[in-house]
């Protein structure tokens, strides 16, 4: 008793270690602890951060905006050029730069300016000729950049309709793709020498609601396809693996707006002598035990 | 061995090259893997920090240390979308803990929310075989296990806080999140095993 109570400390330490939720002392603690040679503790850590690790599958994927693509590349471009010799600063540049024959005094570092007694004619023209080049270059600039806001405004309109399109093709490419998808896992499991069809039959509550349950015996998995009415907001749907002596749940079911759900369920090794299947509308999130009627149930024959 | 599974194995593969030209600078080959695997880090980081603008900062954040850390990608510990994933839910929840602290708002209820198992058409394109076990693994927990897991994973809380903000005792939580992860254990050992 007392090394399963030791054993199953151990495995509450590993676990939340893993998940990061000890407090700092705790987690210092537990560190030693292995580093002291606690093998058990070490085996159990390791396992459960893989669960960690794999917890990470569990959220949507979203693509992130295109725009993050670029500063991303830039990012990286700067982290590429850092190890580059930094280039002095112009002001000490201008402090050694030798301005008569005799060699540089490498012992100053201050900004004094060397000044120049006479001026030559260009050097008083040249800043007025710069002035006036700069200027003409900003009324070109100004125009060419409105010339160019202009098409791109344009452009982007184009875009716009452009993509609308491309979006509602690929919404259709990726329902034939998820299509696909489905029918490969039902055939993987009617290839199986040991399978199961569990036809569900819409109930009172639902009668053209249908599912079907391909199990495959050997994997211990249920494939389910069922099409179902649309769950109202704040609701979704239930699968149960139905014993004699108890409803146990396989997991929640999305249905999309059409009222179709597709799932691929694991049959825990401990659900034995499962006599139906059955489908309910439960509270988001769902519930240890039915609480709605059900909607769609089949017996295994 | 399944279709799936061998396609998974593959992209590991594509991955892991890609990661080791990462490391001799090639930033084409990195802009592969952030292409490869973008969509689902960004998945995670907004599953933890839901506010969009801080999200996106976060993963350049994510792609940018892993960038700088590619050397110390190690296969034997994991695949490369679990290391990626590990290096997001780490800057993720220090990101969240940190505006926790600055704006003394509570985020967690944003962050906590339980996790969907529905899969979006749009998703379905990239869903591999090991997020719908994943899914499907949390979705057979007991609500109270699956709570105190994704208070734990996705707000970063301690087991003290979950206590206080489930109102449930210390102990229990312990015993809840014990018992959580050893049946999670259980249930994606395909996965944790290397067989997908």
């Amino acid at each position: 008793m007392k090394n399963d109570k030791s054993r199953e400390e151990k495995q509450t330490q590993a676990a939340l270690y893993a998940l990061g939720a000890l407090s700092q002392h705790e987690a210092r603690a537990f560190e030693n602890q292995v580093r002291e040679g606690d093998e058990e503790s070490q085996t159990e850590l390791a396992a459960f951060e893989k669960v960690v690790e794999a917890l990470g599958y569990s959220a949507p994927p979203v693509l992130p905006p295109a725009y993050l693509t670029d500063v991303l590349n830039t990012r990286l471009q700067r982290e590429r050029q850092q190890p580059v010799a930094a280039i002095a600063p112009f002001s000490e540049k201008r402090a050694v730069a030798p301005a008569m024959s005799s060699p540089p005094r490498q012992t100053t570092t201050s900004t004094k300016v060397i000044e120049f007694k006479r001026k030559s004619p260009i050097l008083t023209f040249l800043p007025w000729a710069l002035a006036a080049s700069l200027a003409v270059c900003s009324l070109y600039t100004f125009s060419a950049w409105r010339a160019a806001r202009e098409e791109t405004t344009a452009l982007q309109s184009q875009v716009a309709t452009v993509k609308t399109e491309a979006d509602k093709f690929r919404t259709q490419a990726t329902q034939e793709t998820e299509r696909v998808y489905e029918l490969a896992q039902i055939n993987q499991v009617l290839r199986a020498p040991d399978h199961r069809i569990v036809e569900l039959a819409g109930q009172e509550i639902a009668p053209t609601a249908s599912a079907s349950v391909y199990w495959n015996v050997s994997t211990k998995q249920w494939v389910v396809a069922a099409n179902l009415p649309p769950a109202p907001e704040g609701k979704t749907y239930q699968l149960w693996f139905v014993t004699p002596d108890a409803k146990i749940s396989a997991g929640l079911l999305k249905t999309d707006g059409r009222g179709h759900g597709f799932s691929v369920v694991p049959v825990p090794p401990d659900v034995t002598n499962v006599a139906a299947a059955a489908i309910t509308l439960e509270p988001a999130g769902g519930s240890p035990q039915p609480t709605s009627p059900i909607y769609t149930m089949g017996k295994v024959s | 061995m399944p279709l799936k599974t061998v396609e998974t194995q593959a992209q590991d593969q594509h991955l892991m090259s890609l990661i080791q030209r990462a490391t001799t600078g090639d930033q084409s080959a990195f802009a592969a893997l952030y292409e490869a695997t973008s969509k689902v880090v960004f998945g995670l980081v907004l599953r933890i920090v839901p506010e969009r603008a801080t999200a996106e900062e976060v993963l350049l954040d994510v792609y940018t240390q892993a960038w700088r850390q590619a050397n110390n990608y190690d296969s034997s510990r994991g695949s490369p979308l679990a290391w990626l994933m590990t290096i997001a839910r780490s800057r993720a929840i220090d990101r969240l803990r940190s505006s926790r602290q600055d704006q003394n708002k509570e985020t967690i209820d944003d962050a906590s929310t339980l996790v969907s198992s529905s899969i979006s058409p749009e998703e379905a394109s990239v869903i591999s075989e090991r997020q719908r076990l994943v899914r499907s693994a949390l979705d057979m927990l007991v609500p109270e296990q699956r709570e105190v897991l994704e208070l734990a994973y996705y707000a970063g809380l301690s087991h003290t806080e979950i206590a206080a903000k489930t109102g449930h005792p210390l102990g229990t939580v312990k015993t809840r999140t014990r018992l959580g992860m050893m049946k999670m254990r259980e249930m994606l050992s395909p996965i944790l095993s290397g067989q997908i």
